[in-house]
């Protein structure tokens, strides 16, 4: 055969192979950025999306409160949940081929709390922890100075999968979760190519999917490669060219169009935590004042808002968690719905009046103003702020908007100059709700609200404390109620986690309520 | 001519100096700390966010932190990355090629189409040609990058299917945004070029080279557009440097790696050591290709010279 013929054979032979490594890769369109793919440090929920492909958790969760074994085939709690004990699964190996064990579970926790780490999400999740004692090569106990009852939700995130101690040391802290992450997931880390991709490749050797996953072995995709793709349209539009088989993120404005199409798949799935809000300063005037916070409250048109910014999708909110959280109380949809008319009526009686006719009110000759800060860069947080405006207008409450860069708004933010802020929180488990309103996190944390509640502080606790299902769902429930009686803050919309991808890509799971589209089950045509 | 060129280098040094110097300040001067946005809306105590100031070496007074800076530069070492704590260099030239690309297949299509219409609707002064190519530019000008960019991604990714409509590496990935970032530059060149043709083709030397007979492409080509182009080259200097910068807009709409949506990034996060080195980078090509430009002169015209 002479070189040119022999060139063009080999060109043929290639073409004939891409199609079928091709149509074994799925190409997943991401919304944004984030810092690095170390799922222990960062603060993105995108890289737990995923890395749950590559380093896997103790335990997962099926749907709210509910359980099922991962790399601990079994588990228990003592009485008040300071101690939690696994049974881990054995004949596991780390993508490098060193075992899995106890070791490594006590590795992995402990170098989240390390300080060095700084290590956040994570860090937030594991709570209390005290250590972690070997047991056995197979048995591992997890102590928590305090009463710790989410640990099975946060072991379930994530945030707190399992890593390879060998793996780590051999590629030390500067290339781990940049160039290096090692877990004993179904897939392994192949590359990460920051703003750009990532590429995962099929681990041959995975042989212990859970139960009920309802697939074994390998997988039978053999390579997902996520690609960034900031600009929502581009993003529906590489999912139409077919560059991309399952985008996240989808905009609002194109799933229904999506939806409506036989050639694409879509699901809204509603999360589970806290969804768009407004917090309220307490530390700021007027926001200190009760009847302004119930004014607020009553004076937001949450369907409107839904309707308008969300594009209809998700649900109006009814408080502090969503519908599908693990202690939502459905009575919290009943209480301070929009009427503008009690809101006008709960400003006359504090004193709130129009003097002068200007449409605000004012008293002792004090405008009725609040300063709203938000991210200018952020095309949702402008909108909730232009919906806020008019709303409040509509009573007398005059808005001052304030919209920001990133480094400017925390500046202000933290330093309690706002009157108000958005903010969004898809925790799973209800004890997240101490985020937004237990006092350790008030004063530049995320407590923004500046509450500080002593009886709030003490339901909050308990709630973490309380192992019995049905009895943290009661305090859980106090404190939906209390925060709403107390006008803590304003929910808006509850959201529903967009994602659609080619008729060709099937059996995609989704877990932590919509946040981690799973691959592993899935098939390619 | 080489004595020149040295002369122009080591003039452009204290410019360098100068713009990392008010890069430098200007970046401490905005509000925003770069620890509390590397922490987020996490919770953050005091301690922590003391420990984040002094791993990023920012509990430094700011001469130390910029004498450090500029120390490091001289020995090729422009830091690491606060936000990832990646090598810059390394977080750079990942980006960087793409960029390159993505900036010199656009300014070919502004000078092929910015220099065609321009000498086109000269030639044509006045007739409906002349109109529609100045509509074009017009157009040109007034369409902003994000949303031809989305057009040409509509029609020529979603509904004809010729080009992709993501990504970089290859011809077909490098047309669309090329095209849209080309447009607007060569709609601005169309019009200074068509203007300056313009007053060449009225000067004695053309009447004279029409009167012996010159053949006309030979008049609009070899006498009339290589003056027409001195003025020209200056703007396309600048354009050059414009683009390098100004890749942002295409660069995230075609989801493309490159320094353009790197930079962004890096100045909402106050990432200092990316932004710096960006500033110095993009500054260099400027001077660079100010001095390309100039040598470019004595090749139209002879009787410009440098001793």
């Amino acid at each position: 055969m002479n070189r040119r013929l022999r060139s063009l054979a080999a060109l043929l032979t290639i073409l004939a192979l891409v199609p079928a490594a091709l149509a074994q890769t799925v190409t997943y369109g991401m919304g944004g950025n984030f810092d690095q793919v170390d799922p222990n440090l960062t603060t993105f929920t995108r890289v737990g999306r995923i890395t749950l492909h590559v380093v896997e958790p103790l335990v997962w969760q099926t749907s709210p409160g509910e359980f099922a074994p991962g790399l601990a085939t079994a588990w228990s709690v003592n009485d008040d949940a300071t101690e939690y004990t696994f049974q881990l699964r054995e004949g596991v190996t780390f993508h490098d081929g060193t075992p899995f064990n106890a070791e490594a579970v006590k590795f992995t926790f402990d170098r989240i709390v390390d300080p060095d780490m700084k290590a956040q999400t994570a860090l937030s999740l594991i709570g209390p922890y005290e250590g972690t004692e070997v047991v056995g090569e197979y048995e591992v106990k997890v102590l928590f100075s305090q009463p710790f009852a989410p640990f099975l939700d946060s072991a379930s995130a994530p945030n707190l999968a399992i890593i390879s101690p060998a793996a780590y040391e051999a590629a030390g802290e500067d290339a781990w979760g940049m160039d290096a992450l090692v877990g004993t997931g179904p897939f392994e880390f192949v590359s990460y190519t920051p703003d750009s991709e990532v590429v995962l490749q099929r681990n041959e050797a995975y042989d212990w999917a859970p139960e009920f996953m309802d697939a074994s072995g390998p997988a039978a995709i053999e390579r997902i490669v996520y690609k960034i793709i900031p600009e929502p349209s581009t993003r529906t539009a590489s999912l139409e060219t077919a560059e991309t088989d399952i985008i996240e993120e989808v905009a609002e404005i194109d799933f229904g169009f999506l939806e409506e199409r036989d050639d694409i798949r879509t699901v809204a799935e509603p999360q589970s935590g806290s969804g768009w809000s407004l917090m309220m300063n307490r530390e700021q005037s007027p926001t200190d004042e009760l009847a302004v916070r119930r004014a607020i409250q009553l004076g937001s048109d949450r369907e409107g808002m839904t309707l308008a910014i969300w594009n209809g999708l998700g649900q109006a909110a009814c408080g502090p968690i969503s519908a599908v959280t693990f202690g939502f109380d459905p009575s919290t949809c009943d209480t301070y719905r929009y009427d503008p008319e009690a809101a006008r009526q709960v400003l006359e009686e504090a004193g709130w009046v129009d003097e002068d006719g200007d449409g605000i009110r004012e008293r002792d000759g004090t405008p009725l103003t609040i300063g709203h800060y938000y991210r200018a860069e952020s095309a949702l947080s402008q909108q909730m702020a232009d919906y806020m405006k008019a709303d409040l207008a509509a009573i007398g409450i005059d808005v001052e908007l304030n919209g920001l860069s990133r480094s400017g708004y925390f500046d202000a933010v933290r330093a309690s100059e706002h009157n108000t802020q958005n903010w969004w929180d898809p925790f799973a488990d209800p004890s997240g709700m101490r985020i937004l309103f237990h006092s350790e996190n008030a004063g530049g944390g995320t407590n923004r609200n500046n509450y500080r509640d002593a009886e709030m502080d003490a339901l909050l606790e308990r709630g973490a404390a309380t192992s019995d299902p049905q009895a943290r769902a009661e305090i859980y429930a106090q404190v939906q109620q209390k925060v709403k009686d107390e006008a803590v803050m304003v929910f808006y919309n509850d959201p529903a986690t967009l994602y659609a991808w080619t008729p060709d890509l099937e059996g995609v799971r989704f877990f932590g309520a919509g946040q981690y589209a799973y691959f592993y089950p899935a098939t390619l045509d | 001519m080489f004595q020149y060129i040295v002369r122009r280098i080591v003039a452009a040094l204290p410019t360098l100096v100068l713009i990392t110097m008010l890069a430098f300040s200007m970046l401490h001067l905005v509000p925003g700390d770069p620890a509390e946005i590397f922490l987020g809306e996490n919770k953050s105590s005091p301690e922590l966010l003391a420990q984040v100031r002094s791993d990023m070496g920012l509990d430094r007074p700011l001469h130390v932190q910029y004498l450090g800076f500029l120390g490091d530069m001289l020995r090729g070492d422009l830091g690491t990355s606060l936000n990832n704590g990646r090598s810059v260099v390394r977080e750079i030239a990942t980006r960087l090629p793409s960029t390159v690309e993505l900036t010199l297949a656009a300014l070919g299509i502004s000078i092929v189409l910015g220099v065609g219409l321009g000498v086109l609707s000269a030639v044509r002064h006045n007739t409906w040609v002349d109109s529609a190519a100045m509509f074009v530019a017009l157009l040109g000008v007034s369409m902003p990058v994000f949303w031809s960019s989305l057009l040409l991604i509509f029609f020529f990714s979603v509904k004809l299917q010729w080009f992709p409509a993501i990504g970089q590496g290859g011809i077909e990935r490098l047309v669309l945004p090329a095209v849209a970032l080309g447009l607007l530059s060569s709609a601005t060149l169309a019009r200074l070029v068509r203007s300056s043709m313009l007053d060449v083709l009225s000067q004695d030397y053309v009447r004279t080279a029409v009167a012996k007979g010159v053949r006309p492409r030979a008049v609009t080509f070899r006498h009339a557009l290589k003056n027409a182009l001195v003025p020209a080259i200056t703007v396309i200097g600048i354009q050059f440097g414009q683009l390098l910068s100004g890749t942002v807009i295409t660069e995230t709409i075609f989801a493309r790696l490159g320094i353009g949506r790197y930079y962004v990034d890096s100045l909402l996060n106050k990432d200092f050591p990316v932004v710096q080195a960006l500033t110095l980078l993009i500054a260099t090509a400027y001077v660079v290709i100010n001095l390309l430009v100039d040598l470019s002169y004595s090749l139209l015209d002879p009787r410009i010279r440098y001793d």
